[in-house]
């Protein structure tokens, strides 16, 4: 005779779950502070150079007084023929671009003034006041980045930013 | 009336409501940081110059890069890029104890306490002057162009203060590095140079703000992004900026 009976008629009892929620609330709360929003996904696809001593554009992004356009390659490789020297321009925020006129530096400048007017008044700080920060790819040619700042010094966006990841402040 | 209990509401689905806003932060968001270096374009100006401004060859640091992403600092090839830095540290440097005539380097002016003040008082009184006889367009851009002067004074006589010491030595205000790319450089190449500017001033300002404040350049400019009010620091990245200006002129290739 055992004193520890086997009691199989009982079932394991449910394990609690009502602290689940916390868990992933608190998961939920980290991911928002640590994170930044993403801006559209470019359809080039690049791989960034290398730098150190940058400076951080995400307080620039969390007041949106920023722009990204991206030089890259583009991921529809049928396009490629498209563009001189296999480079192409991607505007963030633009939706559908068309080809003949939105991957051309010269839409660098309506695209700014679009993203100006389309901010709310209130939130207006002047074309001037916001960056355009340039993504480019490592054998991106750097004429066209200066293609770009001839269009940004015409309408008097005097801030431009060159991208690079810096891993040495991590 | 009889008293009810409230049913419990069953709270089982909140881990599903959780779990899809998690969901939806991990997938529009990044965890990577932008870093840039954020520069300024020169303002476009109508009215063109019939001369060319003469700079001297001393004050120049001119960093070529060709088609080929080959590179060239002062006339001479440089195989690696990481070279560069040494050489823009050693163009700062090398007249800032003693200025020798016969080097190809900026040379170093020295201005004392008792100058500062003789021209900050000449400005001042230039700007009465101009604000005396009468308004227009033109006194105001002159107004303006004065005002820049006398603040400039004032930055140095702070610095001098600062400093503790009788002199201020400055760098030719011509000194600058020119970056000259050609059109199909490869834009790692361009960058790469930027972060070597970036590298050498930061060292030659570190190195500065260690001997005179006991503090690291980067903790003080940390500390000027934190609390833009906080003049003391303000007042440091202030007089390590006239130590070392970083000048840099982009070239826009033909």
């Amino acid at each position: 005779m055992s004193k520890f009976k086997k009691d199989n008629s009982k079932e394991a009892p449910a394990v609690n779950t009502s602290s689940l929620p916390d868990i992933v609330f608190m998961l939920l709360f980290f991911f928002m502070v640590a994170t930044t929003s993403k801006e559209s996904d470019p359809t080039v696809s690049l791989n960034q150079p290398d730098g150190v001593k940058t400076q951080d554009m995400t307080p620039f992004k969390q007041r949106s007084e920023i722009d990204f356009l991206y030089i890259g390659t583009p991921r529809n490789k049928a396009r490629i023929d498209q563009f001189a020297g296999g480079y192409a321009l991607f505007l963030d925020n633009v939706a559908q671009p068309n080809p003949g006129e939105l991957y051309n530096a010269t839409a660098v400048r309506q695209w700014k003034m679009d993203k100006f007017e389309a901010k709310p008044k209130s939130l207006r700080v002047g074309i001037e006041g916001v960056i355009t920060c340039v993504k480019a790819d490592v054998n991106a040619p750097v004429g066209v980045v200066f293609d770009i700042r001839k269009e940004l010094q015409d309408i008097e966006a005097l801030k431009i930013a060159y991208a690079v990841q810096d891993n040495s402040g991590i | 009336m009889a008293k009810r209990d409230i049913p419990e509401i069953n709270a089982g689905s909140m881990a599903d409501i959780a779990f899809l806003l998690l969901i939806f932060f991990l997938v529009t968001t990044t965890m990577d940081r932008d870093k840039a270096y954020i520069k300024s374009i020169p303002k476009k100006i109508d009215v063109p110059i019939s001369e060319p401004v003469v700079v001297e060859e001393r004050d120049i640091l001119a960093i070529r890069t060709n088609a080929q992403n080959q590179l060239m600092v002062r006339g001479e090839l440089i195989g690696n890029p990481d070279d560069i830095s040494d050489k823009i540290i050693e163009f700062y440097t090398y007249n800032e104890k003693a200025n020798d005539v016969t080097s190809n380097f900026p040379l170093y002016s020295r201005v004392d306490k008792a100058t500062i003040k003789e021209q900050l008082r000449a400005v001042e009184e230039e700007y009465d002057d101009v604000d005396a006889n009468g308004s227009g367009p033109i006194q105001e851009e002159m107004l303006e162009f004065i005002n820049s002067k006398i603040k400039e004074w004032k930055r140095k006589e702070k610095a001098i203060g600062m400093l503790g010491t009788n002199a201020l030595s400055e760098i030719s205000s011509q000194a600058h590095i020119r970056v000259e790319t050609q059109k199909l450089t490869g834009y790692g190449l361009f960058t790469k140079i930027h972060s070597e500017i970036e590298e050498a001033v930061f060292k030659l300002r570190d190195d500065a703000a260690l001997r005179l404040f006991n503090e690291g350049y980067g903790s003080i400019r940390s500390k000027i992004d934190n609390d833009p009010d906080d003049l003391v620091y303000k007042d440091m990245g202030s007089l390590l900026d006239i130590l070392y200006p970083k000048r840099v002129i982009e070239v826009t290739p033909k």
